[in-house]
């Protein structure tokens, strides 16, 4: 490649030589050094390639073994440029098209935010936005170490970042706090903890206060599980003194809980009439062009666009985004719910609900889910039975504190 | 004498023999390509043969459209329909 290159850089002729006696002309081409490569034997003569430098030294050779040298071809830079030496306009376009992607290689064309969680990259952007950092800023007036502190003070959740910048482009990889709050939430304050949910009680670990219920207990949404008050008893068992503390205990219930949802009696339905249309879009900077043949009036169409950024080189991001847009036309007709439709209803809600359930802690152990049609449409009732942590804390008031403490 | 040294030594030593005595090296790649290393000149090309001199004696390659890719003072490459590679000899590898 690198040899292919250097040849065509320095030019180089397809050159034709006829006589007695070939092999003699090679060896003294070599003797010399004159570089000739991609030798083929034709009938009575021998086509060969040579660069153009070398082509003056190869004269007294070819004289030397007497044989008889034509010029086929020239190729490379130097005899296309002469070719080409008339055509002003091309060179001065070549000539600005590298002016300009020197100048537009100094400016960033490309924000990428790598490992973001919570911190949306939208987020980010607007960020970035108000520190004058964006698309079109020059690279020389991005600070990346400054940037980083600055992101680093002022989102708390990210605990690590790193900002560079890769040809035109802004690479900003963050890493954010996955630690639980509950873990930062380390308030000693005396509290009680109380039921958040009626239910029987299953597992109950106490780590600290007194425990108010055992398991196989029934509870209630606000009764006292564990107390954070702790009374001190001297010998004949008289309360003497109270220690409060921040009550903490791992319990678990078994709980029912009824989920309804809303649902229309008729589903609708979107059928393809089967015709498309076929477009093309440009967004240079603000300005957006669409190219596609215009839909009559009244149809409905749902539209899929693929979008890319146009780049040269792999990593040079010019502000010019292509997309290639594809229109299906559809109807909407609507019908009630066949069986299979309705136990997949049935299925999808069940599995929403599990999942709204899962981030809390809660796991379902059974479940009853029915369609009930009525004249007001359909409703989706489920009742699940589940085993979740329990527990919420309560802060016990100043008021109680003095009551118990004056006894 | 000095080329029986330098062949103890190369066999003592463990140096490759193309490399203290300047033996032909040939390496072939599939049989449509083989390189000629520590050649001496180009005694015959055609498109069915290209016969070589080198240190040890006379080597020639036989086969159909043989085309010299490049060569230099060291290191010759041939490519084509390779068929037969004869040392001058008799000795043949097909």
């Amino acid at each position: 490649m690198r040899q292919s290159l250097t040849h065509f850089l320095r030019g180089y002729l397809w050159v034709r030589v006829s006589g007695c006696m070939p092999e003699r002309f090679f060896n003294l081409c070599r003797f010399h050094q004159i570089e000739i490569w991609d030798i083929r034997c034709r009938e009575h003569c021998h086509d060969f390639l040579v660069s153009f430098p070398d082509y003056r030294g190869i004269r007294p050779v070819v004289r030397k073994s007497r044989m008889h040298c034509k010029i086929i071809g020239k190729y490379g830079l130097p005899f296309l440029l002469y070719r080409n030496r008339k055509r002003k306009l091309f060179a001065a376009g070549l000539l600005l098209f590298f002016l300009m992607l020197g100048c537009m290689s100094r400016f960033i064309w490309d924000v990428t935010i790598l490992d973001n969680r919570s911190v949306t990259d939208d987020t980010m952007l607007h960020y970035l936005a108000d520190q004058n950092i964006g698309y079109g800023v020059r690279k020389k007036l991005v600070d990346c170490e400054r940037l980083e502190e600055n992101i680093r003070l002022d989102f708390p959740d990210i605990i690590w970042v790193s900002a560079r910048i890769s040809g035109n482009r802004l690479i900003i990889r963050v890493k954010e706090n996955t630690l639980p709050d509950e873990t930062i939430r380390q308030e000693e304050e005396a509290a009680d903890l109380i039921a958040d949910c009626d239910g029987v009680i299953t597992d109950m670990i106490v780590r600290q206060g007194k425990a108010q219920v055992r398991v196989g207990d029934t509870v209630t949404e606000g009764q006292i599980l564990v107390s954070g008050a702790i009374p001190i008893t001297d010998d004949s068992g008289e309360t003497v003194s109270w220690q409060y503390v921040c009550a903490d205990a791992d319990i678990k219930v078994l709980t029912v809980r009824e989920v309804t949802k809303k649902i229309p009696t008729l589903i609708s339905i979107r059928s393809s009439t089967g015709k498309g249309r076929r477009g093309m879009g440009v967004k240079i900077g603000s300005l957006s062009f669409v190219w596609m043949i215009p839909k009559s009036e009244g149809s409905l169409w749902k539209t899929f666009r693929e979008t890319w950024q146009v780049t040269l080189f792999g990593d040079f991001y010019l502000p010019v985004w292509v997309s290639m847009i594809r229109s299906e036309e559809y109807q909407i007709y609507e019908r009630p719910r066949t069986e299979k439709e309705q136990e997949s209803e049935i299925l999808h809600f069940t599995q929403e609900v599990q999942q709204n359930f899962a981030q809390k802690g809660v796991v379902i152990i059974q479940n009853d889910v029915k369609i009930l049609d009525s004249l007001n449409g359909c409703e989706l009732r489920g009742t699940f039975v589940s085993e979740e942590p329990a527990g919420k804390r309560q802060r016990l008031d100043a008021v109680q504190l003095d009551r118990n403490d004056q006894k | 004498m000095l080329k029986r040294i330098r062949r103890t030594a190369a066999e003592e030593l463990k140096i490759p023999r193309d490399v203290i005595l300047g033996e032909v090296l040939i390496s072939f790649v599939g049989k449509h390509q083989v390189s000629i290393e520590n050649y001496r000149s180009i005694l015959a090309y055609d498109d069915q043969t290209v016969r070589l001199q080198t240190q040890s004696g006379k080597v020639e390659i036989r086969g159909k459209h043989l085309r010299i890719d490049y060569y230099n003072q060291e290191e010759m490459r041939i490519s084509g329909q390779i068929r037969e590679l004869v040392f001058d000899d008799g000795r043949s590898l097909t």
